[in-house]
């Protein structure tokens, strides 16, 4: 299952149980505008909603392979 | 007494043909390299045989110091290449039976996998059957070098320090294994061994035009930095991404 | 502690053990207790604590669990879900060693592969609060050391 980032991120969240638990760690005090899509939610913060993770690519054994020119 | 399971695919044709052991083992399970989980032990039978179904058999730090003693008293100065040859036919032999396993546990094409999942794949049932853990360095990949280093390999800590790379049986293991995964000759050069007091034994692997001059500079007494530095040198093959 | 045990039995091999070498299996034996407990909470809440986990982490990054244009979410699931079942039943054996030497190792050289390190360690802190707070602190005192180490070397 992958996420869909274009729908409202109040949605993307109801996707999850647990809502009680940002209340009860005093979170939703927060100015959250949860009619934003997924993506603009996590545009609005620092880090834009980052997350791939891997500095370099690691090559397919065929991509190696051309490397080495075979 | 280390514990060196040695050969794989090779002993099967001494042994005959296990019987299709894998079928006793969850398939859906790829952590299986640990002692108890990788050989399966047959009392009766005498025989070791392991998650691959290859007869593993185990053998003492006596029996390489033995081989090479008696390598060199047969062919002198060639025992290194004789060496080498045997891990090359080994390793070939090996990247059959790998294709075969790889693609039945994984289901997928060995060549549109990973490449540092694919040899840690490959290599993790010689971890386990005490060849030594390894690491794989793809900082020259794009020269079309790749770079390995072996921390305890059964070799060197066996001959202990005698000043030269011992570990042609290794070398040779992976050009042959690397030959057949690329389906081309590929050559093996140790350029760092534990035997020359180093704490690991690191090797390099690439096409045979561009390993030759390697022999010569580790003969030479180059150090793996400049052995690197004149690798890295060479026109890159590939452009970087 | 299967591993420890017999790892005395062999060690005092010819002679009887010494009260110093019980002391490891007396303590384990004293918080089976808890360890029975805490798998249970662990057990039947899995599938809510697995599902917290990846809302905690997309709510990091809702990129959290993509290469480039792929989305991993399946296949991190799937190891995170094997991953709690390990550390679950490590807690109730105890036996860090064979947690270690079954899944850790070579777990890490596939995180490795795939360049996973920096999601992988951020992944099991995050499972490690999670599991702190559906644990009483004695309990999750048992659980700490074995998701500490799975964020340490899945994320080295």
């Amino acid at each position: 299952m992958s996420h869909d980032l274009t729908i409202p991120v109040r949605l993307f969240f109801q996707q999850f149980p647990w809502q009680g638990v940002a209340i009860a760690n005093g979170h939703s005090s927060l100015p959250l505008d949860l009619h934003l899509t997924v993506t603009q939610f996590w545009q609005q913060w620092p880090w834009q909603g980052g997350g791939d993770w891997a500095e370099t690519t690691v090559p397919t054994l065929a991509e190696w392979m051309t490397c080495l020119g075979v | 007494m280390t514990k060196i399971a040695a050969g794989s695919s090779e002993l099967n044709a001494l042994w005959g043909e296990p019987t299709s052991p894998t079928s006793l083992f969850d398939k859906n399970r790829h952590n299986h390299y640990d002692l108890t989980t990788f050989f399966r032990w047959d009392l009766a039978q005498g025989t070791v045989t392991d998650w691959n179904g290859a007869v593993n058999f185990f053998a003492s730090e006596d029996l390489i110091t033995g081989l090479m003693d008696g390598l060199t008293e047969e062919v002198g100065d060639a025992a290194p290449v004789v060496l080498y040859q045997i891990g090359r036919q080994w390793g070939a032999l090996d990247g059959q039976a790998f294709d075969r396993w790889f693609t039945e546990e994984f289901q997928r094409p060995v060549r549109q996998t990973n490449l540092l999942f694919l040899l840690e794949t490959w290599w993790w049932p010689f971890t386990a059957q005490g060849w030594g853990r390894w690491e794989i360095d793809l900082s020259l990949q794009k020269q079309g070098f790749l770079l390995l280093n072996i921390f305890d390999s059964a070799i060197a800590r066996t001959l202990g320090v005698v000043g030269k790379p011992v570990c042609h049986l290794y070398a040779g293991l992976f050009a042959g294994f690397l030959s057949h995964l690329v389906s081309q000759v590929l050559e093996c050069a140790e350029i760092q061994c534990y035997s020359m007091g180093a704490t690991y034994c690191r090797f390099v692997v690439g096409k045979a035009a561009a390993i030759q001059p390697v022999h010569t500079w580790v003969s030479q007494g180059l150090g793996v930095r400049e052995i690197e530095k004149r690798l890295a040198g060479g026109q890159a093959l590939c452009p970087t991404t | 502690m299967l591993t420890e045990l017999n790892h005395i039995t062999l060690q005092a091999d010819g002679r009887y053990v010494t009260p110093e070498e019980w002391q490891p299996v007396q303590t384990y034996l004293a918080q089976l207790r808890q360890r029975f407990s805490a798998y249970s909470k662990i057990q039947s809440a899995a599938e809510q604590i697995l599902q917290e986990v990846e809302r905690r982490l997309l709510m990091r990054s809702p990129r959290f669990f993509y290469k480039g244009s792929q989305d991993m979410s399946a296949i991190c699931r799937r190891d995170r879900a094997d991953v709690l079942r390990y550390i679950c039943a490590t807690l109730l054996t105890g036996d860090i060693t064979a947690y270690k030497q079954r899944l850790l190792c070579w777990l890490q050289t596939i995180a490795r592969s795939f360049q996973d390190q920096r999601a992988a360690r951020q992944t099991y802190e995050v499972m490690g609060e999670i599991l702190k707070e559906k644990l009483t602190p004695q309990e999750f005192e048992l659980v700490r050391p074995i998701v500490q180490i799975t964020a340490d070397m899945l994320g080295d």
